[in-house]
């Protein structure tokens, strides 16, 4: 947050104006500037954000729970009843959505926003539009120096003029002094850095922006056609493979999807994997889960005294229907229980939705049209309430159904703390990596006087130094390396 | 002196977004992210499309201007079954002042629903909700769960549980 590796001289030569010099009669824009402008307060406030994650890491967060209390009642039971309602009350139970912790963020933001232009823009001012004529004792001050006598003493700064420029310096003379200097945009790095991470910060509060972010789950059945939550969109497996090792090791889940929009046309093809989503508009679907029932089951239908088979049918456990036709006989779903079960009464219900065990009373009617009503459990044949009747099930096969579990997320908020980061990586680059170097030349008698500065790498900007004073006057500048053989 | 007027807009700017901040807290409190809480009174109940067994169309938004009870249910959950005959029974008696009742079924086999529905003599419509989508906007854990949504579709009372008979002429006394 502080202009790092100025040098003291160089400092007061761009003389930064802080917010603490106190001026009587401030007014609440002022003191709201100071606040957010002060060092110590964003310090703090980074502790306590800090402070308060470990804390949402610790405590078990809302969206974790797996349990059907309601959230406050088992906070209580968790923490005791004053602790758990205290963690719940303030949310602490619901940290990165709670009102504090976004503020705390969103004071965050502004504290680095302010921070950076109160050191900005008079650095702005120093570096984009720099007086190319101090006072001489500033120059004379300088750290580095280097002195050459011109060959034209009527235009002295010509040579110096144009070897910094073939050094890709951007070059200002006045009044007879030259100024120079290049690498400005590492001056800028810190504050790029700073955009980035407001950036960063405002992806992470996108979270609390609605329609911005979700996070949803759904089952979608081979074949089946569903809506993706909160979009105008629709996904449909085709088909749900598992794949396992020989050791029983899961080896693919892979989901063979399609999107289609509102009419039914295709929009998009993907196969869903593991680690491998299937991205559209923004809304990423997750391979997370799968489930596989009981799906279908041929069935043949036999007389009871030869045994004979009178045909067969496939019967959709998942949705009977109303009537099948077998061999001129008629067999009407009259009622389905995919998991049968005996209610407090002792009368037959189902005792879930799931095909866990079901069974289907079936009303037969014959070709020359007597008809019976019998039960017809397809996992237990043999199992009939009325075993009198002229005709008898019999379960050839069953087959299973898969069913992909898919989690639907949407973050608005990710790209945008990718460019934050993105942007952060660039300002570092620059910070680190671009040496602001600047120098100042003035006549001094028969010779010119340069002072150079840098605010990075000052070894570099010395034997750069030493060169340029080499090339414009080998007398007064013989290289280092030929006096001491070795640079310090 | 005051400070440069870029600083004190920059001030005002933020002072001014942060209060704004603090006005959407206070005036949007508490939205509890929490599963089962459903939609709070006095919001407008979700638009929905769903279909009976029979293939015929119910939107929610058709039925504007009546007085309409969403009854969450499944055929397997004896709660459900318990409370069938006095909605049923309510439903006849309420019918002529526009009453309404939309059973939503939660994704299961026609033959169970229509068999369910002909032994209880259901007369009020029975639509399937195939993907689960409804269940979710409406926000539903226990079964059953009824909502009660008045004539401009805002939702004016929610009943989890079997519903008895005062509880429920309460609730549809507030929709009328």
């Amino acid at each position: 947050m502080d202009e790092m590796g100025v040098a003291p001289v160089a400092a007061a030569e761009e003389e930064i104006q802080t917010a603490e010099t106190r001026k009587p009669g401030k007014d609440i824009l002022d003191r709201t500037w100071d606040f957010f402008a002060s060092v110590p307060v964003a310090t703090v406030l980074l502790f306590v954000i800090a402070a308060a994650s470990v804390g949402g890491s610790l405590i078990e967060q809302e969206s974790m729970l797996s349990t059907v209390q309601a959230p406050g009642d088992y906070y209580a039971a968790r923490y005791g009843p004053v602790m758990g309602t205290v963690l719940f009350k303030t949310g602490m139970t619901h940290m990165y959505s709670s009102w504090w912790y976004l503020t705390l963020l969103f004071m965050l933001g502004i504290s680095l926003i302010i921070c950076s232009l109160e050191r900005f823009v008079p650095l702005w001012k120093a570096v984009q539009r720099p007086n190319p004529a101090p006072d001489e004792g500033f120059v004379r001050h300088l750290k580095n120096h280097f002195s050459f006598r011109p060959h034209q003493a009527d235009a002295p700064m010509v040579a110096l003029a144009e070897a910094l420029k073939a050094r890709r310096y951007r070059v200002v003379e006045k009044d007879g002094r030259l100024y120079a200097d290049k690498g400005r945009w590492g001056r800028w790095g810190p504050y790029i850095t700073h955009i980035g991470l407001i950036l960063v910060l405002v992806g992470a509060m996108m979270r609390a922006i609605p329609g911005a972010y979700f996070d949803q789950f759904i089952w979608v059945r081979d074949g089946e056609i569903v809506k993706v939550p909160n979009t105008d969109f629709f996904i449909q497996s085709e088909k749900f493979v598992a794949e396992f090792y020989d050791s029983g090791a899961p080896k693919l889940y892979k989901t063979e999807a399609r999107i289609l929009d509102g009419e039914g046309k295709e929009l998009l093809r993907h196969d869903i994997v593991m680690n491998e989503p299937l991205t559209f508009r923004w809304v990423e679907l997750y391979q997370s889960s799968f489930k596989q029932e009981l799906g279908k089951a041929i069935v043949s239908l036999n007389e009871r005294e030869s045994g004979k088979e009178i045909g067969t049918f496939e019967l959709d456990l998942l949705q009977p229907k109303p009537m099948y036709e077998v061999g001129g006989y008629k067999i009407r779903v009259v009622d389905y229980f995919p998991d049968f079960g005996l209610d407090s009464a002792g009368k037959p219900t189902s005792k879930s939705s799931q095909v866990n065990n079901p069974g289907v009373v079936a009303e037969i009617t014959t070709p020359d049209g007597n008809s019976f009503t019998n039960w017809y459990f397809v996992m237990y044949p043999e199992m009939e309430f009325d075993p009198s009747i002229p005709v008898k099930f019999k379960t050839l096969d069953m087959g299973v159904v898969s069913t992909t579990g898919l989690t639907v997320k949407m973050d608005l908020g990710v790209p945008v703390i990718y460019l934050g980061l993105l942007i952060v990586t660039l300002g570092t680059f620059a910070t680190f990596y671009i040496p602001h170097r600047r120098y100042w030349a003035m006549v001094e008698g028969p010779k010119v006087l340069v002072g150079g500065w840098t605010n990075r790498n000052q070894g570099s900007l010395v034997s750069e130094m030493q060169r340029l004073g080499h090339a414009l006057d080998p007398k007064t500048n013989p290289l280092a390396d030929q006096m001491e053989g070795e640079e310090r | 002196m005051r400070y440069p007027t870029w600083k004190r807009l920059t001030s005002a700017t933020f002072l001014t977004l942060l209060a704004g901040w603090f006005l959407y807290v206070l005036l949007w409190p508490n939205q509890s992210t929490a599963a089962g809480t459903g939609i709070p009174i006095g919001q407008a109940a979700p638009d929905f499309e769903l279909q009976t067994v029979d293939g015929q169309v119910y939107r929610l938004s058709d039925l504007k201007g009546k007085p309409v009870m969403l009854n969450f249910f499944a055929t397997w959950c004896p709660p459900c079954r318990a409370e069938m005959p006095l909605l049923e029974e309510t439903y006849k008696e309420y019918k002529d002042q526009g009453f309404v009742i939309v059973a939503i079924n939660l994704n299961e086999a026609d033959v169970a629903i229509t068999s369910f529905q002909q032994k209880l003599g259901l007369t009020f419509p029975i639509v399937v909700d195939k993907s689960d989508a409804v269940s979710r906007a409406y926000d539903i854990v226990p079964l059953p769960t009824s909502y009660f949504v008045d004539k401009n579709g805002i939702v004016q009372g929610l009943y989890k549980g079997e519903i008895r008979k005062p509880q429920l002429l309460e609730l549809i006394k507030k929709i009328l």
